[in-house]
């Protein structure tokens, strides 16, 4: 490559001088490789930095005109700052991304030396130009994000602690992936940030994953904590936590009908994890472990049908959608898993307002999850450097390690016939990689193995400073005699990748300067067949089946009939409950269940402590319902007998059962809409309302969903809120002093109970104390019970964690008086 | 749906191609039939008017023949094909053929005579399309033309289900039901094709999706959602020609359902899979060939890209937008909202997407634009009180944008809004069921409005007719927590209060309660301001304090509530009120800097008020210099901060004049240099921006003499002169700083020796503002301006008129602290006109005046001296007087150091004035100054035993007022050195003079240095003395310092001699001659250390030269110590006569002991050397008899003569 390496700092032309040499005509610019750059590095650069909100804008010519409204560093000579926006870009969707953004009284942050700016506009960051009265946007700078990826409100008073000398710490996006950069999903990091921290390290300066959101809270009693999780804006469904990266600490999942949102829980944080393919909402979410690997996997009930993401380890997810049978249309408003015909496999139960309910039962291959694994990708080796007689000739010349199998112990003749060997490498996927050590003017080959179970297809981005040639298994696949700078994306290959091992090798020449290539593989596709069966014809279910006169937005699978198979509620017409007979689902007409369906969520849980499931139903335009079950799935209304819950709860939606406070009952928090939300202590079977010991009477949440788990392992139920049309959020429960209880978190990965059943705690008289059932789905879209909890006496306790396919695990646990978590496995 | 109607005719077609098989002959039924086959060869190549020409020759020639009824067909469809297609011509023949009931394709007539009327019917249904003011007539034309299609359908299904031609009769019910739809019949459509939806016979029916598309339609119609749903959802993935629509329909139940993620999916894919259809249609129409067997198609594609866009198209956009808007995505939907008025102009939902339009635009901020929108719906028949109330809303927000210093746009602005919101109210004051809710929420921004223009009696009677009337029965909470805001707003406290506890009563548990209480807090407030503009300090101090508290309440309660950052505010307020600055910073300090905005944007500045408040006065350590500085340097970065934030605000000017105040303030705390003269320029860069700026600022005086501060500091102070006269005229005259102003420009006058001039100002300023100030109560500023007078007066020597100025700023403010100062000054003055007098007197006194006339001036003296006691007698009594009021007052203490000084003058005694002082202000640094003095006066009068204690006081006293100066310091230090030296303590002594000795900035060094060296002389150690005194010999810096360098010079002479160095010691003093000459007093020792010299080195001759020049020089003892030397230096060079002269002149000239018998001894011995052994006995024994006894002298006599006598 000619020009060598240019590092793009905005101030110091970078991608900017790129620009210019384009426009004005001389030969292509240099290809450069963005370097990361620190806030630090940008604060020190700018000459001025201010706030400034948008006034004006004019969606025609794409203008924007801001007002400033204060000086964080040096002061800008105007009051209004005024920026074309224009139509340009380096990518497709730049400018366009900030119009949309581009609303009056929206806030952004403005850098700069006078030559030339950056903005930072809460999304995103773009770089200007003076333009005389006007700067004028040149194009987006995703990179930027690697120095701040936080809230704008938050940055001023970030620069100006640094201004001040002191040291900061800012949220930004992980180096790496520079389409994850540009699309913006790359993993946010905290990163410490000062004047003095001037290059990118994050050896050095990182702090943490995930954005800094959890603030200390005061006035509210029961919390001490509040974490702001992301806004899903309307039609807000359900929320579930589980452990989906299996760290031992609950996970959380934010479904809306216009977005799904899972949020890794770093213990300090909570970083946001993408499901691939994945653009709108759903209706529902709910986890179970589909494939048996021990992993729990996430299924969807979204508007093009359902979705089913395969968990994969450490936060990735493959979308293995098409595992599912296909349905000519689909309506769908709720989803479960179930293991209805006792398998231990979880099948899937949907809603679909065109087809009725629909049961897939799980056929999946007993290796399935070996089976299908995905690739398993081997160490780099790299060999070089090697020179043709004339080095203009290194791209068609065949050098010996070209035809020969690997073989990481033979020597070969290299540049000047000085001896080369294989060399294991630490390349990392998705950068672009140096290979400034083999020299120039010469080619160098790569080497890596590739296993997969299976044939698969498996999408690479390929990128080479300057020529690049691969062959796969031998065949020739790619060859570009080409000079250029490294980059993502300047190749695109499939690789026909067959069951077994793989061989992929790399040959990249180059003349002077850089010398580098790029290598991210994409997602496989091909596998398997689909593994889930429609029974729903047989089970009683499809277009003529039961529940089809009718739509319902709920499904509730639990075992309500205690004979160990999960039963059903649909929540349509007056609520309705369907036994699973084994083989087939008849509507219970004796159930006792009656309340007003639609856009309210059941809740389930053993409230007496009996070892049945009972049900509190929000009602939001009178009184709420409790329903007692005698075991047989016959319920009772209990409610006007229940104290507190027998009072009318305006704007009721859903619910979340949880002991918060630690004595061994369950309380019950419910969701309100436009009003505060409750909760109610469980006193004995009679519920006190202590919303206002809580503190909760002092914010409406507009909570549509909620749920109770232990996020930080402290032993105290915290509270996590899906909310309508505001931020969701979590509350971080206070310690409840003096419980003689100690609360005991059993972990049920790689368990079957992760599919249903339960768990039951016994004593050391062999008699049962506690029981957590496992649902299948519950409210509208929630989940209870994957992560069971129970309060203890301090004692020895056998804990059977029963599978779904009735298979039972035990274990004994001596319980002290620390919190404690039981894992099988 | 035309496009069907070609699909129908295969059987025929098929039939004809059999048909034309056969036909051989050419008779007349065979030339028909040639024809006819010809016809329809040409109608199956998709050329039916040809088709039409051989049809019509059929009838025409053979009209009788067997084929006219098939040519009759055959014309009935080739005209339906033709490119305009004549549905009367064609219905007319399909109607002959119908009426043969043994036509075999009779039920096919029957069908596309149908097809005729409905064709006629939608022909109808566009001409009023066209023509509106036709419509009635047309739709009613129309109906009866659905009406005869309908029922030959009905007909033409029965045909075909007899012929068993199940496939057509499908298709013949899915026309049924269009045509039952057209004619508003949806249960009867349902009913015609639900056998297609739940039948499995017709499951794979290719008229299956027309007839769930029907269904579905049917169902949508008779508000059946879930069923409509169910048949309209099978229809996935809507790639049918009806797909758009149907999925439109879909969408449409999604919303009702309250699934709009999913309806807003099926609008945006309508819009897009229209754009697809026609796009393709238009592509596909380039290609004309591909339709000639099939013009339906190509008319439905024509009709596709050349036709006006569909309704469900438009409504697609619109509800997509609704929905937008519905999600708060404001910016989509106000893009799809434009967009739909662009392209669907003339669609009925035209009004609501103007209306909803204004409502993005309000929600984006777009006032104009809004109302714009909004402007032409306030008569809307359906739409006017929603129009009115967003226009209402977007004049408010318009309103409540206009800059504060437009106060009549902003009300005026406002009126428009709230008139617009009545209006508003009254168009929804109607019967319908959901008015009453509608008015309700007009009525609620009425009150809010009216809240925000300031017009809070309004609001309330707005809130009030609100719960009256139960218009918001769901909003109680909410508008009974504004109605107690509008209340506090409008001053009706009491009203508030009892809202307030109304509310507490009712919502105990409300989220609203923060609110409530802040209002609660919000109204103390109120009443604590109301008491101290009332002057009622006590009272206001105390309310002020209550609602404090009440803040404090609300913040600790509720830490998250959304005006937490407010109440931190007031409460700060309430501080600052109760003049506690620092607790007031605490609470500015806890608002976060992000929600230092809005409401709360003033928190820089007036926590920059709090700093400069605290900000010490003076900073004469470096403690205090550094908390200002911290001071200074916080206020200056947030006034700085709140200045550019915000350059138009009410608080701006006087943020600027503090933000000058504060650069000048820190600039003087600097050395000069050039970060002092850059403070010193931004300061007056600050001011001046004011005077440039805000021309008509209340700040203008106040800028304008900080200004003159700044450039006194720079250096100019006649600049600063000229600019503070400015206060003498309009408009600074009317600053509240004028006075102040005056007086400062007087200060710099008499800096300048101008005190007359600063007088005359000082008057002139009397003149003017002495009773505006009067009038405004502000006493302590007459009184300060008379004062400065007075002092520009007794600077002029005008003490007469000075002393009735300082009077008259005494009975302008006889309690204030400047009365002390006053007092001070008056007594001050008059002393000064008793010592003028004095000097008067003893300027008198000369020579050549009578002893009556010198008796009369040395009574007026006494008289004058009695005079100035009284008054120092009048000082201690102003200093008692004052002692109440002011225990720790500087001025009582000046007060008595002025007595001690009158009594000192008048030789009375000073002594209990300078212990009084001592005694009430032991701190101050004016008694460090008392108990030297006092020292002094006790030592000069040998009170030694109390002087060394008050020293040491002196000494260990540390003032609060101010350091004491070093310079005193090493006054005392000096003075009690000397004490212990006299006392022979030299160590101690020693120990005083090196603290300032080895002070090297002390101005007394040399003194102390000096003192020193005579301590270590004293102690015998001479070394160290020279030591410590070559200083004076060797550093010019202390050659010539005044009373030091000489005698220094004079003792390290001494030290050297005493060291036997002779020749350094004569060196010496050779210098100390040569520097200070022989007039100096210590010359003379000098030339007798020179003597000394030369005589302890032999050198008897150079000896007696320079004893001689003392003996010359002087004639006090030390004359006689020269001559004694003399004599022993002439006895060593054994010239015994001229010694005994020179010990003659000794004994004879000196009758000082140590003098005459150590010369008379000598004498005796010089004559024995002689050999005159009598007289040398005689005079020996003349020693024994005149010297004392015991003395050494007498002894050494004795034993001279005794060894005399024994020779």
């Amino acid at each position: 490559m000619r020009g060598g390496l240019r590092i793009s700092r905005w101030a110091a032309g970078g991608v900017c001088s790129a620009i210019i040499a384009v426009l004005v005509g001389s030969p292509p610019a240099p290809a450069y490789v963005e370097a990361p750059i620190t806030l630090g590095d940008i604060v020190r650069q700018s000459t001025n930095i201010c706030l400034m909100q948008v006034t004006k804008v004019d969606r025609e010519k794409n203008l924007i005109i801001y007002t400033k409204l204060q000086d964080i560093k040096g002061k800008h000579h105007q009051n209004e700052i005024k920026h074309n926006i224009g139509r340009g870009g380096l990518r497709p969707g730049e400018w366009e991304e900030i119009m949309k953004w581009a609303e009056v009284g929206k806030l952004a942050v403005f850098f700069h030396n006078g030559g030339a700016s950056e903005t930072y506009f809460g999304v995103s960051w773009y770089q200007a130009y003076p333009q005389g009265e006007w700067w004028g946007m040149s194009h987006g700078e995703p990179f930027l994000l690697r120095s701040y990826a936080g809230k704008v409100e938050k940055l001023p008073g970030l620069i100006a602690e640094m201004l001040e000398g002191k040291e900061v710490i800012v949220p930004c996006m992980v180096d790496g992936d520079k389409e994850a950069l540009h699309k913006k999903t790359a993993r946010i990091q905290r990163m410490r940030a000062s004047l003095k921290l001037l290059d990118y390290n994050p050896k050095r300066d990182f702090v943490g994953w995930g954005a800094e959101d959890i603030r200390r809270i005061a006035g509210m009693p029961g919390f001490d904590r509040y974490a702001a999780l992301a806004q899903l804006h309307a039609e807000v469904q359900s929320v579930s936590t589980v452990d989906f990266d299996n760290d031992g600490k609950p996970d959380i999942c934010l479904c809306g009908a216009h977005k799904v949102v899972l949020l890794q829980n770093n213990g300090d944080s909570f970083s946001e994890v993408s499901l691939p393919g994945l653009t709108g909402g759903a209706r529902s979410a709910v986890w179970a472990d589909h494939n048996g690997d021990g992993w729990p996997d996430l299924l969807l009930a979204t508007p093009t049908g359902p979705r089913l993401y395969t968990n994969l380890g450490k936060g990735q997810f493959r979308d293995d959608t098409r595992l599912l049978p296909k349905e000519s249309a689909y309506n769908l408003t709720a989803a479960a898993w179930g293991d209805f015909d006792g398998d231990g496999q979880p099948d899937v139960l949907l809603a679909n307002g065109v087809h009725g309910l629909r049961l897939y039962r799980n056929t999946r291959p007993a290796d399935a999850a070996t089976k299908y694994a995905p690739p398993r990708y081997g160490d780099w080796y790299a060999i070089g450097p090697f020179r043709a007689p004339n080095p203009a000739e290194n791209f068609q010349t065949p050098f010996a390690v070209e035809k020969d199998p690997f073989s990481p112990n033979k020597e070969y003749k290299g540049k000047r016939d000085i001896p080369v060997k294989w060399t294991k490498k630490s390349y990392t996927d998705g950068t672009v990689n140096s290979l400034a050590e083999f020299g120039m003017n010469c080619a160098t080959y790569l080497y890596r193995e590739i296993e997969t179970s299976q044939p698969l297809e498996l999408p690479v981005s390929l990128g080479s400073d300057d020529t690049l040639t691969v062959w796969l298994n031998g065949e020739k696949i790619v060859s570009e005699n080409v000079q250029r700078a490294a980059a993502a994306d300047q190749n695109f290959a499939v690789l026909k990748l067959k069951a077994g091992k793989n061989t992929l090798l790399l040959k990249i020449c180059n003349r002077d300067g850089d010398y580098a290539f790029y290598f991210s593989p994409g997602e496989p596709t091909g596998g398997p067949d689909p593994w889930f069966q429609d029974v729903s014809k047989e089970w009683g279910f499809g277009d003529d089946g039961l529940g089809a006169d009718t739509k319902g937005d709920t499904l509730t699978v639990a075992d309500f009939t205690g004979d160990g198979k999960p039963d059903i509620l649909y929540g349509a017409g007056t609520g309705l409950l369907f036994v699973n007979r084994g083989n087939r689902f008849t509507l219970k007409t004796d159930s006792g269940i009656h309340y007003k369906a639609g856009k309210i969520g059941v809740a389930v849980g053993d409230f007496n402590g009996d070892g049945h499931l009972d049900l509190f139903v929000p009602q939001s335009d009178g009184p709420c319902r409790l329903f007692r079950n005698d075991g047989t799935g016959k319920f009772t209304d209990v409610t006007a007998t229940s104290g507190d819950l027998a009072k009318p709860i305006p704007g009721a939606v859903s619910a979340a059962w949880g002991d918060f406070d630690n004595d061994g009952q369950l309380d019950l928090f419910v969701c309100c809409l436009r009003g505060i939300n409750r909760y109610f202590k469980n006193d004995g079977g009679r519920f006190i309302d202590k919303t206002t010991e809580l503190g909760l009477q002092q914010k409406v949440f507009n909570t549509r969903a909620a749920c109770f788990v232990d996020l930080n392992n402290d032993g105290q139920l915290d509270l996590v809120l899906n909310n309508e049309g505001q931020e969701s959020n979590v509350l971080f429960g206070v310690q409840t002093p003096g419980t003689p209880k100690t609360p005991v978190v059993v972990l049920l990965n790689n368990t079957a109970s992760l599919n249903g059943g339960k768990v039951v705690v016994k004593d050391a008289a062999g008699q049962r104390v506690a029981c957590c059932a496992i649902t299948g789905g519950d409210s509208r879209g929630n989940q209870a019970g994957l992560t069971p909890r129970f309060t203890l006496a301090p004692g020895t306790y056998k804990f059977e964690i029963i599978g779904s396919n009735g298979k039972t695990t035990t274990k004994e646990v001596t319980v002290a008086t620390a919190p404690l978590q039981v894992k099988l496995n | 749906m035309l496009s069907l109607l070609t699909r129908g005719c295969s059987a025929w077609l098929g039939f004809i191609l059999t048909a034309s098989l056969v036909a051989a002959q050419a008779d007349p039924n065979q030339q028909a039939e040639t024809i006819l086959n010809a016809g329809r060869k040409a109608y199956n190549d998709g050329n039916p008017q040809f088709a039409a020409e051989r049809f019509t020759e059929v009838l025409n020639k053979f009209g009788n023949t067997q084929w006219a009824t098939d040519a009759r067909y055959g014309l009935g469809l080739a005209l339906l094909e033709l490119p305009n297609p004549d549905y009367t011509k064609a219905l007319e023949y399909f109607t002959n053929v119908i009426n043969d009931v043994n036509f075999p394709s009779r039920a096919y007539a029957l069908y596309y005579a149908a097809i005729c009327h409905r064709g006629l019917g939608l022909k109808e249904y566009a001409e009023g399309l066209a023509k509106p003011q036709e419509m009635p007539q047309r739709s009613q034309t129309a109906a009866s033309k659905f009406a005869e299609a309908l029922k030959l359908l009905s007909q033409s299904r029965e045909a075909f289900e007899k012929s068993n031609n199940a496939e057509w009769a499908t298709r013949v019910r899915c026309d049924i039901a269009e045509m039952q739809l057209r004619l508003n019949k949806p249960q009867d459509a349902r009913t015609a094709v639900e056998p297609l939806v739940k039948d499995p016979q017709y499951a794979t029916s290719k008229y299956r999706p027309l007839g769930l598309y029907y269904h579905g339609t049917a169902a949508f119609l008779m508000n059946d959602l879930a069923t409509a749903a169910k048949s309209l959802g099978l229809l996935t993935p809507y790639d049918q020609p009806f797909g758009p629509h149907a999925r439109y329909l879909r969408g449409r139940i999604h919303m009702a359902d309250g699934e709009n993620a999913e309806a807003a999916l099926c609008f945006d894919a309508v819009v897009t899979d229209y754009a697809k259809q026609k796009a393709a249609a238009m592509e596909a129409l380039k290609q004309p060939n591909n339709f000639k067997n099939n013009p339906w198609e190509k008319t439905r594609l024509e009709a596709l890209a050349q036709g006006p866009v569909p309704d469900y198209v438009a409504g697609s956009v619109f509800y997509a937008a609704s929905l937008n808007y519905e999600a708060g995505q404001f910016a989509e939907a106000l893009s799809k909202f434009e967009r739909f008025l662009k392209d669907y102009a003339t669609s009925p939902l035209k009004d609501d997407a103007l209306l909803r339009l204004g409502f993005c635009q309000v929600q984006m901020r777009q006032w104009d634009a809004a109302i714009k929108t909004l402007q032409p719906l306030t008569h809307h028949p359906r739409l006017a009180d929603q129009a009115l109330l967003w226009l209402g809303k977007a004049q408010a927000e318009q309103a409540a944008a206009v800059e504060p210093n437009n106060p009549n746009l902003k009300a005026q602005t406002y009126t428009n809004a709230i008139n617009t919101l009545r209006s508003a109210a009254e168009k929804a004051n109607r019967p319908e069921p959901d008015a009453k809710t509608r008015r309700g929420h007009i009525l609620l921004e009425l009150a809010d409005t009216q809240l925000a223009a300031h017009r809070p009696q309004e609001a309330a009677a707005t809130y009030e007719l609100i719960q009256n009337e139960k218009l918001l029965p769901h909003k109680t909470e909410e508008v009974l927590q504004r109605l107690i805001t509008a209340y506090h707003l409008a001053g009706d406290w009491a009203k508030s209060e009892a809202r307030i506890a109304a509310f507490q009563k009712q919502f105990p548990d409300s989220p609203l309660l923060p609110l409530v209480l802040f209002r609660g807090a919000e109204n103390s407030y109120a009443k604590a301001e109301l008491l101290a503009k009332q002057n009622k300090p006590a009272e206001a101090k105390t309310a002020f304090a209550e609602a404090e508290k009440q803040y404090a309440a609300l913040v600790e309660k509720f830490p998250e509530f959304e005006k937490v950052h407010r109440a931190r505010f007031a409460q700060a307020m309430c501080w600052m009120a109760n003049h506690d600055y620092e607790k007031a910073i605490r609470a500015l300090e806890a608002i976060p800097a992000p929600n230092r905005t809005g409401e709360l944007a003033s928190v820089p500045y007036v926590l920059a008020v709090c700093q400069l408040r605290t900000a010490p006065v003076k900073a004469d350590d470096a403690l205090q210099d550094n908390i200002l500085r911290e001071k200074l340097t916080a206020a200056i970065s947030l006034l700085d901060g709140f200045i550019a934030a915000h350059p138009k605000a009410e608080q701006t000017p006087d943020a600027l004049v503090k933000l000058g105040h504060s650069y000048k303030r820190l600039a003087l705390q600097l050395p000069p240099g050039n970060e002092r003269n850059d403070l010193l320029n931004k300061a007056r860069a600050t001011l001046e921006r004011l005077l440039r700026e805000f021309p008509q600022s209340d700040s203008l005086g106040e800028a304008t003499l900080e200004r003159a501060k700044v450039l006194v500091a720079q250096g100019d102070r006649n600049g600063a002169i000229n600019a503070l006269r400015g206060f003498a005229n309009d408009p600074l005259q009317k600053s509240p700083v004028a006075a102040f102003a005056m007086i400062y420009c007087g200060s710099l006058l008499r800096e300048q020796n101008q005190p007359a001039e600063a007088g005359k100002i000082l008057q002139q300023a009397r003149e003017k503002l002495e009773n505006t100030l009067g009038a405004r109560h502000e006493h302590d500023t007459v009184a300060l301006l008379r004062y400065h007078h007075g002092i520009a007066l007794q600077e002029s020597q005008k003490l007469a008129e000075a002393r009735v100025a300082f009077e008259q700023a005494l009975q302008a403010a006889p309690r204030s602290p400047l009365a002390v100062e006053a007092t001070l000054r008056l007594l001050s003055a008059q002393t000064e006109e008793r010592k003028q007098k004095l000097t008067e007197l003893e300027k008198q006194k000369k020579p050549g005046l009578t002893p009556q006339q010198l008796a009369a001036i040395d009574a007026s003296i006494r008289n004058l001296h009695n005079e100035l006691v009284h008054l120092g007698q009048l000082f201690e009594q102003r200093a008692d007087q004052y002692r109440t009021d002011y225990p720790n007052s500087e001025t009582r203490a000046r007060m008595l150091y002025e007595a001690a000084w009158i009594y000192r003058t008048t030789q009375s005694d000073p002594v209990p004035a300078y212990r009084k002082l001592i005694v009430q202000f032991p701190d101050l640094s004016l008694a460090v100054e008392a108990r030297l003095e006092l020292a002094e006066w006790l030592a000069d009068r040998g009170h030694n035993d109390e002087v060394i204690p008050l020293l040491k006081a002196a000494i260990d006293a540390e003032p609060t007022d101010q350091p004491t100066p070093p310079e005193t310091l090493d006054r005392i230090r000096l003075r009690l050195g000397a004490m212990y030296f006299a006392q022979k303590d030299y160590e101690a002594a020693k120990s005083q003079f090196d603290a300032v000795g080895n002070n090297e900035k002390s101005p007394l060094r040399a003194h102390g240095l000096y003192r020193a060296a005579e301590c270590w002389l004293a102690l015998g150690q001479p070394d160290d003395a020279q030591k410590q005194l070559a200083i004076f010999r060797d550093n010019p810096a202390f050659h010539n310092i005044v009373g030091v360098s000489d005698r220094a010079l004079l003792r390290l002479g001494h030290a050297l001699i005493q060291l036997k160095r002779w020749n350094d010691a004569r060196g010496v003093f050779r210098t100390l001659i040569s520097r200070f000459g022989n007039n100096n007093p210590w010359a003379i020792d000098a030339l007798y250390g020179i003597a000394w010299t030369y005589q302890n080195l032999g050198r008897y001759d150079d000896a007696v030269n320079a004893y001689a020049q003392v003996t010359q020089a002087t004639t006090d003892d030390r004359a006689g110590r020269a001559y004694l030397q003399i004599g022993l230096c002439r006895a060593a060079t054994k010239k015994w006569a001229e010694a005994g002269k020179a010990f003659e002149a000794v004994y004879f000239g000196y009758d000082f002991p140590d003098l005459k018998f150590p010369a008379m001894i000598e004498h005796a011995r010089v004559l024995a050397e002689d050999k005159k052994p009598e007289e040398a006995i005689k005079l020996l024994e003349r020693v024994i008899k005149d010297a004392p006894p015991q003395s050494e002298w007498t002894q050494a006599a004795q034993e001279q003569r005794e060894k005399l006598k024994n020779k």
